[in-house]
């Protein structure tokens, strides 16, 4: 006789053929999780073994996961597969024969059961899922964004209200953050020695020109209310800049240890923002290079689709140096073979988890034939345009006719 | 207050002269996405909000008949943070089931949270919807699958859900958003071919409804599998 093996949520039930009950195995109560997931593994419980060794006159077992089949046939069971209409029945009657094997007490029992197992199921994966390193990098990168953004919004405030007491001042800089340094460091104007500028590291001619500069300043007078307002403002700034460096320190180091790979081919920030455009590390081992390649380029990718004209050649990808720093002519192949070893790169940390040092020279080694062999820009082609182009496009509309249409220059195509 | 018999199981109610939707509260005191909850003659209603919900958008813009009614069992495929399916909870009732499928750990937390932890009848499946074999807690014939996943392949997806799990004649309400099967095609040639493909699987169409100005270029199409 063959007898079916069907695990359900809080138990192991074996069934004849004609789906009568044969015997029983009632998980703990607390453990039916894990049971579950280790039946659904393959792995062998000793309740289960128990199960199966209580039953007689059965000799061949008909097994719906495919794992438990497998691993039971190593036992030595014989072990069928189950068919799709029987495994259609079973849940169709799922309820009664939990009520049928005791393993609920009454309909309604059984439903809450189910109901119960299933939060508890979907808790157990949410709780797997969020405990994903990638996750916490998707988050840095974009709280580091953000930083950035608030800093710069705050940044260009001080210079604004600075700018009416001091406008000169901002001239003598080039990164924002010296700039903010000397506000809250100074206050008004008067305040700005030509030795304390020598102290803080500037050359000597700099820190002149900007002492004599603040002598005949075009702006006007301050009170020390608003400098301390501005003062406020600037340390906020600083405050931010060096919380950037905490984060930007805090990627390198975390992409290094889970995807050390992709950090070696592009670098962390790169890697970092690749994984959360995408959501994830093992969503980006999936996807085919071309696609890497086009990241971040989404609106431009669709416009060359609707309207077949040309593609981007990159995305996010462009941020790095060697497509940026290249000419033009060669961009396009550097951003496909930097997308090809990201692809891979990112399969080997999602799945392997060990670093191939030999990626990154290898990207090299095609980087530099790149450069070789496409060093002069290829002759134009005159490129034909589609037909179906050529009847959209318009002649450009003169200024007159623009007038007649009003301010905006004629109605939306 | 007034009535439109159409749907018996939705309420239409009059609230600072503008005509609205809503359902019976299954769990009174509770808000799922922060829609007005109001008291009338000892029931509560929880507004059902169009704009975020497309079957709601598509009642109001006159679906016939609701497929499921008290005690149905519905399969929800892309249940996201439960919006719609909060509302299908309700029309069901304490005897109905409505299975959640969803498969975003992100809005499946909110599902958690906001709707199942309160609903008895809402059971959550953090699944694939292509992957129904996995399915765990799916008990009993469903009378009435609704599928709203932006999916490429999502008629398909629906096609082989209804296929597994469908009762004969039951209904399947296919929420179909042209922009994620194809940016390029016209919306109405995306339409066209889907509805095709749900004819050749077996199904019936009753009912195609388009869904601006609520949500563009969507449609909901109700048909009956045969």
């Amino acid at each position: 006789m063959k007898g079916i093996l069907y695990i359900c949520e809080v138990g192991s039930i074996v069934l004849d053929e004609n789906l009568e009950i044969v015997s029983t195995w009632k998980y703990p109560k607390s453990a039916q999780i894990d049971s579950y997931e280790k039946l659904k593994r393959g792995e062998l419980p000793s309740g289960l073994m128990d199960l199966l060794n209580s039953i007689k006159n059965i000799d061949a077992l008909i097994v719906v996961e495919s794992e438990l089949g497998r691993s039971l046939s190593k036992e030595g069971f014989q072990i069928e597969d189950a068919s799709n209409e029987l495994i259609d029945e079973l849940m169709f009657k799922k309820i009664s024969l939990m009520v049928k094997s005791g393993l609920a007490s009454s309909k309604d029992d059984a439903k809450d059961k189910i109901r119960n197992f299933a939060i508890a199921l979907s808790e157990f994966k949410l709780r797997k899922v969020s405990a994903k390193p990638d996750l916490h990098i998707i988050e840095a990168i974009q709280a580091l964004d953000e930083i950035d953004k608030t800093k710069n919004t705050l940044f260009s405030r001080v210079k604004e209200w600075y700018g009416l007491h001091f406008p000169e001042l901002i001239s003598f800089f080039e990164n924002s953050t010296a700039y903010v340094k000397v506000i809250s460091k100074f206050g008004g104007r008067e305040n700005i020695k030509k030795e304390e500028l020598v102290k803080l590291g500037f050359s000597i001619e700099k820190a002149e020109s900007i002492s004599i500069s603040a002598e005949i300043s075009k702006g006007g007078e301050i009170r020390k209310e608003e400098l301390k307002r501005i003062s406020d403002v600037a340390k906020e700034v600083i405050r931010l800049d060096s919380l950037k460096d905490k984060f930007t320190s805090y990627i390198e180091k975390n992409m290094g240890n889970v995807a050390p790979n992709i950090t070696a081919v592009v670098g962390a920030n790169i890697g970092a923002r690749l994984i959360a455009k995408i959501g994830g590390l093992k969503k980006l081992a999936m996807l085919p290079a071309s696609t890497i390649q086009v990241l971040g380029a989404e609106k431009a990718l669709f416009r060359a689709l609707r309207t077949n004209t040309r593609p981007p050649k990159h995305g996010i990808i462009f941020q790095h140096k060697a497509i940026h720093s290249a000419p033009k002519w060669q961009r396009g192949k550097i951003a496909r073979s930097i997308a090809t070893k990201i692809a891979i790169a990112a399969r080997i940390d999602a799945f392997r988890g060990r670093v191939d040092k030999g990626i990154e020279e290898r990207l090299q080694i095609r980087l530099d034939e790149i450069e070789r062999k496409y060093r002069e820009p290829p002759k134009k082609k005159v490129r034909e345009i589609p037909e179906q182009l050529k009847k959209k496009t318009r002649r450009k509309k003169t200024r007159k006719e623009k007038k007649r249409r009003g301010k905006k220059g004629g109605k939306r195509e | 207050m007034e009535r439109e018999n159409r749907i018996d199981s939705v309420h239409w109610l009059i609230i600072n002269g503008e005509k609205r939707i809503a359902t019976v509260n299954l769990f009174p005191g509770v808000q799922v996405y922060n829609e007005k909850l109001i008291v009338k003659e000892d029931i509560e209603y929880r507004l059902w909000d169009p704009f975020r919900s497309k079957l709601a958008a598509s009642i109001i813009k006159g679906l016939k008949t609701l497929p499921f009614q008290e005690g149905s069992k519905v399969l929800y495929l892309g249940a996201s943070t439960g919006t719609t399916a909060s509302h299908i909870s309700d029309i069901l009732g304490e005897n109905g089931v409505i299975f959640c499928v969803e498969i975003s750990p992100r809005v499946a937390r909110d599902l958690l949270d906001k709707c199942v932890k309160y609903r008895k009848n809402m059971i959550p499946i953090i699944e694939d919807a292509r992957k129904y074999g996995n399915y765990y807690s799916l008990f009993g014939n469903i009378d009435v699958v609704y599928c709203d996943i932006a999916q490429p392949d999502q008629t398909d997806i629906a096609i082989s859900n209804c296929k597994h799990f469908l009762k004969k004649g039951g209904d399947l309400l296919l929420v179909i958003k042209s922009r994620s099967i194809n940016v390029i095609k016209k919306p109405s040639q995306v339409f066209k071919e889907e509805e095709k493909k749900l004819r050749r699987a077996g199904f019936k169409v009753k009912q195609i409804i388009p869904l601006d100005p609520f949500d563009k270029d969507h449609i909901l199409i109700h048909t009956m599998f045969v």
